[in-house]
């Protein structure tokens, strides 16, 4: 068979190998929960619902794949363009925010912090601090609801951050421990930073994860206006799979 | 061979004419097709590279957000070419035009989708004879006027529901205020293109198949014909995402008005989705005003790059620069309005 033939073939089945590609990524996300690299966990439906209307455009693609193109101007470009997500997947899936996103996203004080003046009463029960461990991660619980925790010990896991203001300001051992709080995708993540006044190891350099343990103080601390953890203990962390709180 | 719509055959009701589109030689779009297919190999390439790697991913985070949108919008379009017949649409419609302006302008609160779904949902209304003011009315409002956005802003903002209402009622009347004078503009011309009113696909007609099928198939044009303008503006979005220094609005937080027009172009650049973008007009609480704040999260759903490039499916280029000209006038309108009424918030 002549290549021409082979890519006339080949055309017939654009869409439909579009559709499966875009069907084979997505499962794979689902399956192995990379979606959370790139969306809440609670958005799981959006990726859902995605595969499903794929599947159903791959089998209808599939009943019509022998029939002509009436416009296939531009078509190799469209398809490359719609196949892209899928070729950046390999590259997007190994990268994550860190130290420079932090300072170019990072704008200090009241913006580090969260909408929890008047939460509506159903989501009050939520917001009680945990009473049978202190182990657990609590940055996302923190950045939401950050009142009951006040004056509580809260063990935090996040990556270093030291700034020269700080250190200036409170010593060496001083430094903030952050992530990136996920609203709904990594496009609008916001680093939330907490300060540890003191406690912070110090071979412990920017991005390195670390596990805090202290005493949580939600108090305006100007000019950080930030909240801190005070008597803290640090210790060196693994990187977890997912880097966000959400 | 290509099928398409002449504006005659428009007004008589969509019975199709057959043109030659055959445009560019076969070598040049080899070409062009090489040619992108080695700047979409760049990112795999240069994979290394930290800032490579934080634009695929701003680049898959927006496209993961904003895909299931417009497949919902796609298929939402699909079941009324099929489902909604011009001679009912039209039946429901207001004849006045203010009315029919105002109905469209209000239509997110039962047909509530985002900027990416909302695209092709009004080009498949177009086609089925829905006045060119309420097309433009339902393109703005829809993403903002609708429960959804309502509720996302309500709880970005600490429940407060004036900063949610003041959102909604500035994004109503300026999407009445725009349909009504697009539609004096255009009174006498065209502003949609005709190829967004033809098949462009071979879709339901060619073979006998059951109506959910072929709405289908309606949605699977339509998703493969919006769907990489959507892709061009999340690139270009994710390119924004990865350069730009929100920590510059610091610097000019103190100057007035200036904070207002710096967000508006803030808001073009990161393409964030409607349902989403309070939570960042938010977080910029205690560094930009709120009249800033607000004229973000205003303009965002009515004005964003990847907007630009997916109205070209739709419009015409001048009706697309006329639209986005009063757009970027209405809403610097709205600044001196929201500066002017801030205190008030």
């Amino acid at each position: 068979m002549k290549l021409s033939s082979w890519a006339k073939e080949l055309r017939a089945f654009d869409r439909v190998l579009l559709c499966f590609f875009w069907l084979i990524s997505l499962i794979g996300m689902i399956a192995r929960e990379d979606y959370t690299l790139f969306l809440r966990p609670q958005l799981v439906f959006l990726p859902a619902f995605s595969f499903l209307i794929f599947f159903a455009f791959f089998l209808v693609e599939m009943q019509r794949s022998d029939q002509p193109r009436i416009e296939p101007q531009g078509r190799g470009i469209r398809w490359l363009i719609l196949i892209s997500p899928v070729l950046f997947l390999t590259v997007a899936r190994q990268a994550t925010l860190g130290d420079a996103e932090f300072d170019q996203r990072w704008l200090g004080g009241e913006a580090s912090m969260p909408a929890t003046a008047s939460r509506p009463p159903w989501m009050t029960s939520r917001s009680s601090p945990p009473t049978s461990s202190h182990e657990r991660d609590l940055f996302g619980e923190i950045y939401w609801h950050p009142e009951p925790y006040h004056h509580q010990k809260v063990s935090v896991l996040g990556m270093v951050r030291r700034l020269p203001q700080i250190t200036e300001m409170h010593g060496a051992d001083a430094g903030l421990v952050y992530r990136f709080i996920m609203n709904c995708c990594v496009a609008d993540a916001v680093p939330f930073a907490i300060l540890l006044p003191e406690g912070l190891p110090p071979d412990a350099s920017d991005g390195d994860w670390i596990h805090v343990q202290g005493k949580l103080i939600y108090e305006p601390t100007p000019p950080f206006n930030i909240m801190r953890i005070e008597g803290a203990a640090a210790t060196p962390a693994p990187t977890p799979r997912n880097p966000y709180a959400f | 061979m290509g099928m398409r719509l002449t504006p005659q055959s428009y007004k008589k009701g969509f019975e199709l004419s057959i043109t030659a589109p055959v445009r560019g030689k076969p070598v040049l779009q080899a070409a062009a097709t090489a040619l992108v297919g080695a700047l979409l190999l760049l990112p795999i390439v240069f994979s290394g590279h930290p800032a490579v790697r934080i634009f695929t991913l701003m680049y898959v985070g927006i496209l993961m957000e904003a895909l299931p949108f417009m497949l919902l919008g796609s298929c939402i379009s699909g079941l009324l070419e099929v489902y909604v017949s011009r001679e009912r649409l039209l039946a429901y419609l207001p004849r006045n035009p203010i009315g029919v302006t105002v109905a469209a302008a209000a239509l997110g609160l039962i047909l509530p989708v985002c900027e990416c779904a909302v695209v092709p949902v009004v080009r498949r209304l177009s086609r089925k004879g829905l006045p060119l003011s309420a097309c433009v009315a339902y393109l703005i409002a829809g993403p903002i006027v609708n429960p959804i956005v309502f509720f996302s802003t309500f709880m970005a903002y600490r429940w407060d529901l004036r900063i949610a209402m003041t959102r909604m009622l500035f994004g109503f009347v300026i999407a009445v205020i725009l349909g009504l004078i697009m539609r004096r503009i255009f009174k006498r011309q065209y502003a949609f293109l005709e190829k967004a009113n033809a098949s462009e696909a071979p879709v339901a007609g060619t073979s006998p198949a059951s109506p959910i099928v072929t709405a289908i198939r309606h949605a699977s044009d339509e998703f493969m014909r919006m769907a990489p303008y959507l892709m061009i503006g999340a690139a270009l979005a994710a390119l924004a995402q990865t350069l730009l220094d929100r920590q510059f609005l610091h610097s000019i937080a103190s100057i007035p008005i200036m904070p207002s027009f710096v967000m508006m172009l803030t808001a073009i650049l990161l393409n964030l989705c409607s349902e989403a973008d309070a939570f960042i007009a938010a977080s910029f609480r205690g560094i930009i005003p709120l009249p800033a704040q607000m004229t973000f999260i205003l303009t965002g759903p009515i004005v964003d790059l990847k907007l630009i490039l997916m109205y070209r499916t739709m419009f015409t280029p001048k009706a697309i620069l006329i639209l986005v000209g009063l757009s970027l006038a209405a809403l610097s309108l709205s600044v001196f309005m929201l500066e002017a009424i801030g205190g008030a918030l």
